[in-house]
């Protein structure tokens, strides 16, 4: 959970939400909406699919939001539905893909939504990251942008993407391992 | 590597537009969700669900494959406009608008892949987003590749600009490779012996060239060429003679030259076919020329004069922006609102949808 000075706690706003309080529902998707969206936008690398997710994952969230047992963890709850949503939209478009339906390019990588003040050096570094990341299987980069993008811990990443500590740990390793050499880092 | 979040070096702030729209789209998925909760009944929905998706299988939409044709089943070949504007629909549903003078050329069309070379002239694009096939513009010394979006690339003999309205291109040329998003515009100098190799030697007043990095603008820089200390082009009373002096200077970069042609057409000739679209270009150059007032008057004179519907959506676009940016808040929402009921995609949406939620 984050903390707001003075603002109202996510365990606060899930419960007046749960008692149809429509200002709750707007005030806890104006908490997480820019980053669920800049999360979707990175994992899917596509921003006009990362709309979509944005709009799935609240639309889930407000109508399960009974399901959710502790308020406090809304956060980590909200971003595994939306991981959930971003893995099916990764299935379509790898089906659209192998059908020969979309050959349109990717336009949120990591290099393309670099900021401006970003270092060249540091933009072929991106670039080079990308590269790496296309060919990892999409669970393997999810949890590996979880991490190293995202900075998220990994008890949270485990419990985002629905897996073991351990198997999200394996993860993001063997992606760490790949992209150093990438970068022709040693360990 | 790894020490640090890469977050730290990425553009993570939305725009506000795009969060107020997922917002109202949160609550109509909410709104039918739990309207369909509230009267669904299992059997029923079974059936309506079964039913759903025989339907849905039926009505899917099969893959286009082969070449893109005109909506009419023509297939595409070279295009151009001579006279005035055309716009060319395809069937994938795209469309191409052709300024006047503009020409294009298929290089290579199939169902993987649509190429086609702007020889010249100024061509506004509207590509379907996530269709089977890639779409790149050749400019001579820069292409485009594009994910679905809406973009006006303008070539002559000396330089290419690409302007995106919105969605994203990619534009790569000997000295760039840059990404340009929705507002974002790129000006590509022509390299010199290229230059040499097309064009006849320039007037003795023209700037010199010069081959260097292109630069991208966002949004507000238009003129690529510093204003022309070259003199007004010659014009004479034929209203055709003074639309080409204008068109040239406009080409040639030399904007403020371009003016007193347009406004000959105007004064003179009111009732010229063209004289609509004059007032349009005029207030073009006027915005070009942050001269809100004047485009305002263009504006207002070219619905006078009746706009031809291929313009229909760049004019009240450009209306509402003019209207805001003179003050009239009120006239700018009232217009956008009214561009947004006509048209789906207008030029500046963001833009326009900003206006209309404006408090």
């Amino acid at each position: 959970m984050v903390a707001h000075d003075r603002a109202p706690s996510d365990e606060t706003l899930v419960k007046r939400a749960l008692a149809s309080d429509a200002w709750a529902e707007e005030a806890l998707f104006r908490r997480y909406a820019a980053q669920v969206l800049v999360l979707a936008e990175r994992l899917l690398r596509r921003r006009s699919l990362a709309d979509d997710v944005l709009q799935d994952t609240f639309a889930d969230a407000f109508t399960k939001l009974e399901t959710l047992r502790d308020p406090s963890a809304f956060r980590s709850w909200l971003f595994g539905i939306a991981v959930r949503r971003v893995r099916r939209q990764q299935r379509k478009l790898a089906m659209r893909r192998a059908l020969g339906l979309d050959r349109s390019l990717d336009d949120a990588t990591l290099a393309m939504v670099a900021s401006s003040d970003c270092s060249p050096e540091r933009l072929a570094e991106l670039g080079r990251i990308d590269r790496i990341l296309a060919t990892l299987h999409p669970d393997q980069r999810n949890a590996w942008m979880l991490r190293r993008v995202e900075g998220e811990k990994l008890e949270d990443i485990a419990s985002i993407v629905g897996c073991s500590l351990a198997t999200a740990k394996r993860r993001i390793q063997a992606a760490d391992v790949l992209v150093r050499g990438a970068l022709g880092e040693s360990r | 590597m790894i020490e640090r979040p890469i977050a730290h070096d990425l553009d993570s702030t939305p725009d506000e537009p795009r969060l107020h729209a997922a917002w109202r789209g949160v609550r109509d998925r909410v709104g039918e969700r739990r309207r369909a909760r509230r009267t669904r009944l299992v059997g029923g929905v079974a059936l309506a669900a079964a039913v759903a998706l025989g339907v849905g299988l039926l009505a899917w939409p099969m893959p286009e494959t082969g070449p893109l044709r005109h909506a009419d089943g023509e297939p595409l070949n070279a295009a151009e406009s001579i006279a005035e504007p055309r716009a060319l629909r395809l069937t994938d549903d795209s469309t191409i608008e052709l300024d006047t003078g503009a020409r294009i050329e298929p290089v290579r069309n199939d169902g993987e892949r649509v190429e086609l070379l702007l020889t010249r002239g100024r061509a506004r694009f509207e590509v379907t987003p996530g269709g089977p096939r890639r779409w790149v513009i050749d400019g001579g010394f820069a292409r485009v590749e594009v994910v679905g979006t809406a973009f006006v690339v303008e070539r002559d003999e000396r330089s290419l600009s690409v302007e995106v309205e919105h969605g994203r291109v990619r534009v790569i040329g000997d000295e760039v490779d840059r990404s340009l998003g929705a507002g974002e515009h790129i000006a590509i100098e022509a390299p010199v012996r290229a230059a040499i190799d097309s064009v006849p030697p320039p007037p003795a007043e023209a700037p010199p060239e010069e081959t260097g990095p292109p630069t991208v603008q966002a949004p507000e820089p238009r003129e690529t060429t510093a204003p022309s200390v070259s003199p007004a082009p010659a014009t004479g009373e034929d209203p055709s003679e003074l639309l080409r002096s204008a068109d040239l200077a406009r080409r040639e970069g030399r904007m403020r030259d371009a003016i007193a042609p347009l406004e000959a057409v105007l004064r003179d000739h009111p009732d010229h076919a063209e004289a609509p679209l004059a007032a349009i270009t005029l207030a073009r150059i006027q915005l070009t020329l942050d001269d809100s007032a004047g485009a305002l008057r263009s504006l207002r004179l070219a619905r006078r004069l009746g706009v031809p519907r291929l313009f229909d959506a760049e004019v009240c676009a450009s209306m509402a922006m003019v209207l805001d940016a003179t003050g009239n808040r009120e006239g700018a929402r009232s217009e956008a609102s009214a561009c947004l009921g006509r048209h789906g995609t207008p030029p500046h949406l963001e833009e326009l949808r900003r206006l209309v939620d404006a408090p």
